[in-house]
Parts: structure tokens; C-alpha cells; sequence
């Protein structure tokens, strides 16, 4: 069924009766033709009584005259005069008795029968189908026209349409409740708001444990790296780790702060700084923040480096997006029983070049709303990680689907991004 | 003194006994109202009826003297039913009727006679040939149509040319007009005048535009046009704006100021015609007899209708003949009308040509020529 706006209903709810009463009138009018043309078939069988007697006199007079009379002319002129189809003089009974399109009457000549016959003009019931009738009809149709526009413009326009559009200026806390508007409406709006309010302060929260559990998983890669430093037993061993720990703080930070800005506000567009790298080496970022956060879990990563393929991307932000993927399969495998794993695959497909995220977990239940903001199947989960990746996807021109991996039995995440033209 | 007084009163007494009582001689007359015509009917019967008032009164003194008393009645019918004539002419003659004075429509009066055959009877006005065929106990007061055409042939022709052409209009169903077309044909022919077409109009709409172009398209010099006023009137209207328009040529029915005339109709300024009536003026045709004279001296009532001269006429003869012939009754009456009576009626006023000019119409001469 075509979706149709409320104005277009409203424009039906206006045409329909308009054609309604169109119709209604003009059945009326043709109704109005039939009664004027049944009077005139009474009216003119009554005419045609009334007028029997004195045709036939002036016949009979004629008839008198003989040769002295003007018979012929005489009659096509009653014909004429009186709107006759026919008019016959004839001897001997009366014929067409029957028919009420005919008169008949017997002329007074004494002796002599004769009668003379007439016929009324044959009007047709078209005939009377009259160009007033159907300003019968137009007119309340025009009538009922302009009281709809009238209607719908002045009325429910005003109290009910933009009522309704200003809802979602309501719903978002942007525009309060008119007292004007019909109370159901004033009374959704308010449960709009109320709703808004909630999720609001709900989400200022969730939002707020994403960023800190997103932040918390760089400041572990850098607490962890800052660790190492600290029980060093050498100088050498200490400057290596330093330098370790320069680089993570380096690689983190402007993550964190990227973390930040875009979990502040997941509709802010995503700030791209695109480049051609490798999407292994990416990869591999990725795979090194959460390496001791694998390894603290007893799950195992698979990626074969070899495997690179070159893509212009941005590697911050698509980092993130398999730091989240990978982080995902990670906790996702934490009450596997058997194997921990989680497989990292980059391949080059007719449509650009994938990246497969799959574990061994449990798999996901609906892949319909994996993607939605601030839903979260983890115990602690915040709801923003994928759907913030799905958006950093699709800032490539890319696309993110999940699905189910045949290989270890758990989910499948599958990064698509465009292959790029060699120039 | 006594016995003398006594003698004279019985002398009076037995003359008075002796004075024979009028003989009540009922004249009838019957007369058409249409609102068609060319009449204003109110006006026409209010005129009639104080004609017949005005003839008795004049005629009262005389009449008795001769030892009658006039018992007139007036019946008027609507002249759409032309079957009402002869059913009074019947009516008239059951109850014991002297004489029948007529409808001025030609066939109307023939009705009228089929009526009253037995009656003698005369028609103010009825002028088709065919009135005069009806035998000397039927007479009309105007000239029939075949002497009124002969003479409008003639003038037609003194006012075009010899030869001319000419095409006729004619209201097929008005048997008066037809039957004036039919003799005015055969004078048309005696007189070397030729008719280029006819064209049989039939009520009272016509279409005058195309008619006109009809009739123009033949080029005739008069157009013969012995129609009733108002189609006449419409026919002549539609020539008016024409530079060189054709003379119209008119029988009896283009009426005068008082009684239907064309010009009140359409607008017939520019237009040239003639016409012939079977009377002349009223006030001419009064100062021709002597009941007409006595109600020009009284000025008791100003007459204004041409059938007015007729009913005076017809009661000023029917009186002469009852003091002539002193008849007894109905049928000694009978008699004595159609010796004498009858003929003396016949056409008292010749055949006037009247010409319209202007938009008016105007009496040009009396021809008294044959019968």
C-alpha cells in the first residue's frame, strides 16, 4: 500500500465528499429532469384532452367549407400551433386508444363518423436534461468544496497538521506543547517530552560509561606499557619499554581524544583523514591494543599479516572500528567453554576489500539491531561501539555486516570498504 | 254632456282595443372576437353592441310606426372557433330569427349560412367570392374579393409599369387571403402583369429575413400582399431598410388607424404600398345614407369601425323593406329580401384604394365600377 502524508489524507477526506455530493447532486438533477419530464407527459396528455375538442372543431369547421375551406393549411398550422407530432382525420373507430402518446375525439359532423387523431410532440427524456439542473448540482458541490477548504485550511490545518509536525520539534525538547492544540495532542506531546527527558539523562550516563570504557581501554594499553617500565631490571630493558610507552601514549591519545569528540556526539559527521595504507598494518594496531587485553583472557587472536592489502582509509579511525570489532569478539568468547578465538582475515573481493571479524562465541541472536545506539547485549555494555564503527564504515563509502561465522561457530562481522582506482 | 262624454270615452276605448300590437321582427346578430385579429376586441364589441343600440334608438320611432318593435340579440364568439358560426346561424333560425347579420370573416359567414340557410342573412364584411355565389338570401356589404382584386390589379399596374412582375405572399391558411390571391391572379393576367413566384406563409411567425431575399432574388416590381395586419406588417418591416424596395400591393385586412393597422405593428416608414377595402372611411361612407347622416348630425356616438357603417346600413334597409312590404311574418319577410332587399345591400360603397406612405395609411379614391 502506498504510504500517503496526512495532507494527502486530508486532501482525500475533501475530495471524497466533494465527489460524494457531485454524484448525490447529480443524480438529483437527472432525478429533477425525469420529474419535469414526467409532468410534461401527464401535462401534455391533459393538453391534448383539452385540446381535442377545439381542433376538432376547427376541422370540423374546415370540413364544412369543403372546397370553400382551407383544410390542408389549417391543419399544419394546428400542428404546429399546438406542438403536434401528428394529427390525422380518419373515418371509422377509434385506433391507438391505448397509447397515451394519442388523442382522439369524434368529430361533431352528425351522421358522418370521423374522428381525428392526434399526436404529442415527442420530447425525449434527454430533451429535458437541462444546463440549470446541473447548477443544481454544481453548486453545492462547489459549496461543499469551499466549506472543505475553508475547513481544512482555517481548522485542521491550524489545529491539527502543524500540531502534529511540530510533535517532533516537541519530542526533542525543542518546542513546548501549545495550549492551543487539541488536548491529545498536547497530551502526547508531554508524554513525548517526558520520554525525551529520560532517555536523555539516559543516555548522558550510558554515553558517559562508554567514553570511560572506551578511554580505559587505551589507558590500560598505556598503564600496562608503563607497568613493564617500572619493573624493568636494566637500563636498556627500561629504555625500550620507554620507548614503548612514548608510543603507545603517542598511538593513544589522539584516539582518546577521537573517542571523545565522537561519543559526544554520535551525529557528528565523522571527521575523515583518509590515506593509502595498509589495512593489515591497521589491523594490526588494533590487534596490538587489545593484545594483553586477549591475552588476559586466555583468547586467542588469529591474523596473518601477510595478508595486507593497501586501501585509502583513515587508520585512526578504522582502527578503532577493529579495536571495537575485535574487543567485541574478545568478550564475546569469555564463557566459551572450549576454544577462545577470535580471526582476523583481510581478502580482496570483486567489490573492494573485506575484512572478516569472527569468533568463537556465541553468535549473535538478532543481527537486525546489533546497530542500534545504546543497545548492548554485554553485561556492561554501552551500545555506542558499533554503532559508531558502522558510521566510521560508512564515512569510507563502506559497509558493515554481520552475520554468523560457519568456521568457529560464534559471530561474524564483515568490514567492506571500496577498492581504490589505481590512477 | 253627459251621454256625449260617455260616447267619447266609449269611441277611445274601442280604439285602443283596436291598435294592433307591434310585430316583434327579431334581428340577430353574431359577430367573432379574436385577440389576433386586427381588432382590439374590447374595443370592437363595445363599438358594435352601441352601434346596434344607437340604430334602434334612431330607427325606434319609424319602425313602430310601421307597426313592428326590433328585438336584436348580439351573440359574440371567440373567432378561433369558426364551428360557433354555424351553430348560432342554427340557433338563430330555430328560435324565429328575421334576420342574421353575420361575421365579417368570410368563412365564418359561410358557416354561419350553413347554419341559417332558411334565413336571410348578411355579413358585415365577408368578401370571398364564394359569399357571392350563396343566392340572394345571403348577401354581404362588401365587394367580393374577384372586384376588389380586379381593381387592385389595376392600380398596381397604373403604379408600376405595364408588364410588371410580381410575386405573391400569401397566408395559405386564411381562406379569404387565398381566395383574394386566386382572383387577383386572373385580373393579373387580363391586365398583362406578370407573377414571377408565390410564396404560402403559414400562421403568424414567420421568417421575414429570408423570405425577403426570397422574394428579392426574383426582382418583382409589387409584391401582392392580401394578408391580415400583423403578418403584412412583419413581411413589409422586413423591406424597410432596403434601398429600392417593391411596392406591396394589399387586400382587405391591412385594417386602418382605427382598426388593426399595419403601422402599428413594425416599422413600415420607408415602404410604399396600396391597399382596397370594400368601404371608405367611415365618416365618407356615414354621409352616404341617411341613418348614417342622422348619426353624423346627433354626434350621439363617434364611429370609428368600418363594420359600424354596415350594422347602421343593414338596419336602415331592413326597416325601409319592413315599412315597404309591411310583411306578417318571417317568411313574408324572406320573401321580400330576396326580391329587393338583398340587392340594395350588395356593396353600398364601391371599392376604395387606400396607399401607404410613410407608415401610414392614407384613403386615396372610391372606384365604382362594375358590380
Amino acid at each position: 500500500m502506498r504510504q500517503r502524508s496526512a495532507k494527502e489524507y486530508l486532501l482525500i477526506s475533501w475530495l471524497v465528499p466533494m465527489l460524494c455530493t457531485f454524484v448525490g447532486s447529480s443524480v438529483l438533477a437527472l432525478g429533477l429532469s425525469f420529474l419535469d419530464y414526467s409532468n410534461y407527459r401527464r401535462s401534455e396528455h391533459e393538453r391534448l384532452s383539452d385540446l381535442a375538442p377545439i381542433v376538432g372543431r376547427r376541422i370540423v369547421a374546415e370540413l364544412l367549407l369543403g372546397e370553400q375551406g382551407t383544410l390542408g393549411p389549417v391543419v399544419d398550422q394546428l400542428k404546429s400551433e399546438y406542438s403536434l407530432k401528428a394529427l390525422e382525420i380518419h373515418s371509422g373507430g377509434p385506433a391507438n386508444s391505448g397509447e397515451s402518446n394519442f388523442t382522439q375525439w369524434k368529430l361533431p359532423l352528425g351522421s358522418e363518423e370521423k374522428y381525428v387523431t392526434m399526436e404529442r410532440g415527442s420530447r425525449t427524456y434527454l430533451s429535458f436534461i437541462q444546463l440549470r439542473h446541473f447548477w443544481l448540482a454544481l453548486l453545492p458541490t462547489l459549496l461543499m468544496a469551499a466549506f472543505g477548504f475553508l475547513l481544512q485550511r482555517r481548522y485542521l490545518r491550524v489545529h491539527f497538521i502543524e500540531p502534529i509536525e511540530a510533535l517532533a520539534e516537541t519530542s526533542v525538547g525543542e518546542r513546548r506543547a501549545d495550549p492551543k492544540w487539541p488536548t491529545e495532542i498536547q497530551s502526547i506531546a508531554k508524554k513525548l517530552a517526558e520520554a525525551f527527558s529520560t532517555r536523555e539523562q539516559a543516555v548522558f550516563g550510558q554515553v558517559a560509561r562508554g567514553i570511560i570504557h572506551d578511554i580505559r581501554t587505551h589507558l590500560n594499553s598505556m598503564g600496562t606499557a608503563t607497568q613493564l617500565v617500572a619493573t624493568a631490571k636494566d637500563v636498556d630493558t627500561r629504555e625500550a619499554r620507554l620507548e614503548k610507552l612514548y608510543s603507545a601514549c603517542s598511538r593513544n591519545i589522539p584516539k582518546i581524544k577521537s573517542i571523545v569528540d565522537l561519543s559526544l556526539d554520535s551525529s557528528r559527521e565523522i571527521s575523515m583523514n583518509a590515506e593509502l595504507a595498509d589495512i593489515g598494518e591497521t589491523v594490526g594496531q588494533a590487534l596490538a591494543t587489545l593484545s594483553e587485553m586477549a591475552q588476559a583472557r586466555g583468547v586467542s587472536l588469529e591474523f596473518d599479516p601477510s595478508s595486507s592489502l593497501f586501501a585509502i582509509h583513515d587508520p585512526v579511525q578504522l582502527e578503532r572500528v577493529f579495536v571495537n570489532l575485535v574487543k567485541n569478539g574478545i568478550e564475546a568468547t569469555e564463557d566459551a567453554v572450549q576454544r577462545k578465538h577470535v580471526r582476523i582475515a583481510v581478502k580482496n573481493s570483486s567489490d573492494g576489500v573485506a575484512i572478516e571479524v569472527e569468533d568463537s562465541g556465541r553468535g549473535l541472536s538478532d543481527t537486525q539491531s546489533v546497530f542500534r545506539p545504546l543497545k548492548s547485549s554485554k553485561t556492561h555494555g554501552v551500545g555506542l561501539g558499533l554503532f559508531v564503527s558502522k558510521k566510521i564504515v560508512e564515512a569510507h563509502n563502506g559497509t558493515l555486516e554481520p552475520g554468523s561465522s560457519k568456521a568457529l561457530g560464534g559471530a561474524k562481522f564483515t568490514v567492506l570498504l571500496p577498492q581504490e582506482e589505481r590512477r | 254632456m253627459i251621454l256625449l262624454s260617455l260616447a267619447m270615452a266609449a269611441v277611445s276605448f274601442a280604439s285602443v282595443e283596436k291598435a294592433p300590437k307591434p310585430i316583434a321582427v327579431r334581428v340577430d346578430f353574431v359577430e367573432a372576437l379574436a385577440p389576433r385579429d386586427t381588432t382590439s376586441s374590447a374595443r370592437y364589441q363595445q363599438s358594435y353592441e352601441g352601434t346596434i343600440a344607437l340604430g334602434a334608438e334612431l330607427l325606434g320611432k319609424k319602425l313602430k310606426a310601421c307597426g313592428y318593435s326590433l328585438d336584436t340579440r348580439t351573440s359574440f364568439y371567440d373567432a378561433s372557433d369558426a364551428l360557433k358560426a354555424k351553430e348560432f346561424g342554427t340557433k338563430s333560425a330555430e328560435e324565429g330569427a328575421w334576420l342574421v347579420v353575420g361575421p365579417r370573416r368570410s368563412n365564418h359567414y359561410l358557416l354561419l349560412v350553413q347554419g341559417a340557410a332558411a334565413v336571410p342573412t348578411a355579413s358585415i364584411m365577408a368578401s370571398s367570392d364564394k359569399v357571392g355565389d350563396l343566392g340572394d338570401r345571403h348577401t354581404t356589404l362588401s365587394p367580393i374579393n374577384s372586384k376588389m382584386a380586379a381593381i387592385a390589379a389595376a392600380e398596381a399596374k397604373r403604379r408600376t409599369r405595364r408588364g410588371a412582375r410580381f410575386v405573391s405572399v400569401v397566408s395559405s391558411d386564411c381562406s379569404n387571403c387565398v381566395d383574394f390571391a386566386k382572383a387577383f391572379d386572373q385580373s393579373a393576367v387580363k391586365l398583362g402583369l406578370k407573377k414571377a413566384g408565390e410564396f404560402p406563409i403559414t400562421g403568424e411567425t414567420i421568417q421575414a429575413a429570408a423570405l425577403r431575399d426570397q422574394v428579392n432574388a426574383l426582382h418583382p416590381d409589387f409584391v401582392l400582399l392580401p394578408n391580415y395586419s400583423k403578418i403584412s406588417s412583419a413581411v413589409m418591416a422586413a423591406f424597410n431598410e432596403d434601398s429600392r424596395p417593391p411596392l406591396f400591393v394589399g387586400g382587405d385586412g391591412w385594417g386602418d388607424s382605427q382598426y388593426g393597422f399595419v403601422q402599428n405593428g413594425l416599422d413600415v416608414q420607408k415602404v410604399k404600398g396600396i391597399t382596397v377595402r370594400g368601404f371608405p372611411p367611415v365618416d365618407k361612407g356615414l354621409s352616404q345614407f341617411n341613418l348614417g347622416r342622422e348619426v353624423l348630425r346627433s354626434k350621439r356616438k363617434e364611429l370609428s369601425f368600418t363594420p359600424d357603417l354596415s350594422i347602421l346600413k343593414i338596419m336602415e334597409e331592413a326597416v325601409a323593406e319592413l315599412c315597404a312590404v309591411r310583411p306578417k311574418d318571417r317568411t313574408a319577410f324572406l320573401f321580400a329580401f330576396e326580391k329587393q332587399y338583398a340587392k340594395r345591400l350588395e356593396a353600398p360603397w364601391g371599392v376604395s384604394v387606400f396607399e401607404l406612405k410613410r407608415g401610414e395609411i392614407h384613403f386615396d379614391k372610391t372606384v365604382r365600377k362594375g358590380k
